[in-house]
């Protein structure tokens, strides 16, 4: 199996109802370890019903697998759904790239530091019109 | 002489008429090559020639061998006669091609096709009408499948399925048209003539051409299998994969071939079955004509390698996003296939896969796919596409972004700076 470290630490929000924590993937997520370490997540996303948004530090995420990116997309439904955010902080260029084209950068941004992840989410985004979102075009 | 001269120009005619339908029908607004396509019509009736040869071969009495034997000792005494060398040429003819033609004739007539139809067509039994028709159907579809493989050896025709597909079906035309002169030239002046020649121009026209199609689109899969073996997650090195599918495509077009012949001749003594025969040949053709309509088929697989952009993404990421893409689409999320497959392609212009992958994830967002489409046009409430995407639902970023020089994010910055100078503080004050 190959090594993998997640650990989840709570942040300070000042704010009432509103739960913020920080996971920290540390190695490789691929086949052999996705799986197992993806429970947790679940785990901490049931745990808090609504208002909970997490901060993802990948600064030290060598990989991940096509299965961690499919987890991550369920998970962003789960907590944006529950009036969350999710936001990722210094993921390497290998898998900023994926992500970005994967399309997950334009609904889970990367920042370069912890705290302009933490400012992005605790204060809200400025109201946008809905756009509708783009069909596929031939 | 001169009548029998009319009676083959009039059949010809008759049998150009369906033939000049058929391609204005499905060929005169597309974009297929005319020379090539003449060609290999030219080709698919140059196929009845071999299958005539071997009928000739079985049909012909043993009894014949001496007239060549005697035909060939007279022109060896007649032109070769300053050849010193005329025992030689007496010894091969009485002692090395007469008995061997003697034993191929035999050998012929003994397990003659022709009498195996004979038997099967007197005895009126499926059992031995089935392999009968079966046999001369792979015959046939043996012979339409070799043009269109030298045709595409010699001119590279084959740059998308769909391409395989359409000269296949011209080649499977041009089999029917020359097949038609025959069958028309036998029943003419029968009381059956005018119903064999509706049905022969529409029925049997139309299933050559759905047959060869079918052979045609196994064969364009062939062309590609490296793409399409990554697509479908084949296993096994890509010359298997490859002659498997052209396999594949030859004995789907010969069963569904032989099924077909069969119940027409069967029809004869039990009418239903005539009604089983058009409407395996229609539904094969509508199911061959929507298989044209898909995106996937129409695109152009086959790209100049020394045109091909480089791509500027990780082989690691590539493989990932293979992967992401292969597990979404087997989970329907076709409109997130089709919007990752677009990025994708942004940094890797000439990936087959991927192309292959966006257009078929389109052809599901669009229902291009053919069975839905025969269900939908069956059914008064349409069959909804099904889509299982999810990127689309969810909403673009609802997090605040550029707002790193904001006065606001300054002020924020003090404030988590002063918490931790206060965490140092307090654990130093601890110690």
């Amino acid at each position: 199996m190959t090594e993998v470290n997640i650990t989840v630490e709570d942040v300070q929000t000042g704010k009432e109802n509103t739960f913020v924590k920080l996971v920290t993937i540390v190695g490789q997520l691929d086949e052999s370890n996705v799986d197992e370490k993806s429970t947790m997540i679940y785990e901490l996303i049931s745990k808090t019903p609504a208002n909970l948004s997490l901060i993802f530090n990948l600064e030290n995420l060598e990989y991940m697998n096509s299965k961690s990116i499919g987890y991550l997309t369920d998970w962003y439904g789960k907590i944006s759904s529950a009036n969350g955010k999710m936001v990722i902080v210094k993921a390497k260029p290998n898998v900023a790239d994926v992500l970005q084209v994967v399309g997950l950068t334009q609904l889970i941004p990367i920042f370069n530091s912890l705290e302009e992840a933490k400012f992005a989410v605790l204060n809200d985004a400025p109201a946008t019109p809905e756009a509708p979102a783009a069909a596929p075009q031939a | 002489m001169e009548s029998n001269l009319s009676l083959t120009i009039l059949c010809l005619v008759l049998s150009l008429i369906p033939v000049v339908i058929w391609l204005g029908l499905m060929f005169l607004k597309d974009g297929i090559n005319k020379k090539v396509m003449f060609i290999i019509f030219l080709g698919g009736i140059a196929t009845v020639l071999p299958l005539f040869a071997l009928e000739y071969l079985w049909i012909t009495p043993p009894e014949v061998v001496e007239g060549y034997k005697q035909t060939i000792l007279d022109f060896s005494s007649q032109y070769l006669t300053s050849i010193n060398f005329k025992d030689w040429i007496s010894y091969f003819t009485n002692d090395v091609f007469g008995p061997a033609m003697q034993a191929i004739l035999e050998f012929g007539n003994k397990f003659s096709a022709i009498n195996f139809l004979r038997v099967a067509e007197g005895s009126g039994s499926l059992i031995y009408l089935l392999p009968t028709y079966m046999f001369f159907a792979m015959l046939e579809e043996v012979f339409k499948q070799w043009v269109l493989r030298s045709a595409d050896k010699k001119y590279l025709i084959v740059k998308a399925i769909n391409d395989s597909v359409k000269y296949s079906i011209v080649a499977g035309l041009g089999f029917s048209f020359a097949e038609n002169i025959l069958y028309f030239k036998n029943g003419w002046g029968t009381d059956a003539f005018i119903s064999m020649y509706i049905f022969r121009i529409i029925f049997t026209s139309a299933g050559h051409m759905a047959f060869s199609g079918i052979f045609g689109y196994y064969y364009g899969m062939s062309k590609f299998a490296l793409t399409i073996k990554k697509v479908e997650n084949l296993s096994g090195d890509t010359e298997t994969i490859r002659k498997r599918m052209v396999l594949k495509g030859l004995v789907i077009a010969m069963v569904l071939h032989g099924i077909f012949n069969t119940s027409v001749q069967v029809s004869e003594m039990f009418k239903p079955a005539l009604i089983f025969a058009i409407f395996l040949i229609v539904s094969i053709y509508i199911y061959a004509y929507l298989l044209l309509k898909r995106k996937a088929g129409n695109l152009v697989l086959a790209s100049d390698i020394s045109n091909a952009e480089s791509s500027t993404m990780s082989k690691k990421n590539e493989e990932t996003l293979l992967e992401l893409i292969d597990t979404w689409f087997k989970e329907e999320k076709y409109a997130d296939v089709v919007q990752v497959c677009d990025r994708f392609l942004q940094r890797d212009p000439d990936n087959n896969v991927i192309k292959l992958f966006r257009t078929k994830a389109l052809d599901h967002v669009e229902g291009n796919n053919p069975s839905k489409k025969i269900i939908n046009t069956i059914l008064d409430k349409p069959v909804e596409v099904k889509d299982e995407s999810v990127l689309n639902k969810y909403k673009p970023v609802e997090v605040k972004k550029d707002f790193q020089n904001s006065e606001e994010f300054k002020k924020f910055q003090e404030q988590e700076q002063a918490k931790k100078t206060e965490e140092k503080t307090f654990k130093l004050d601890i110690r």
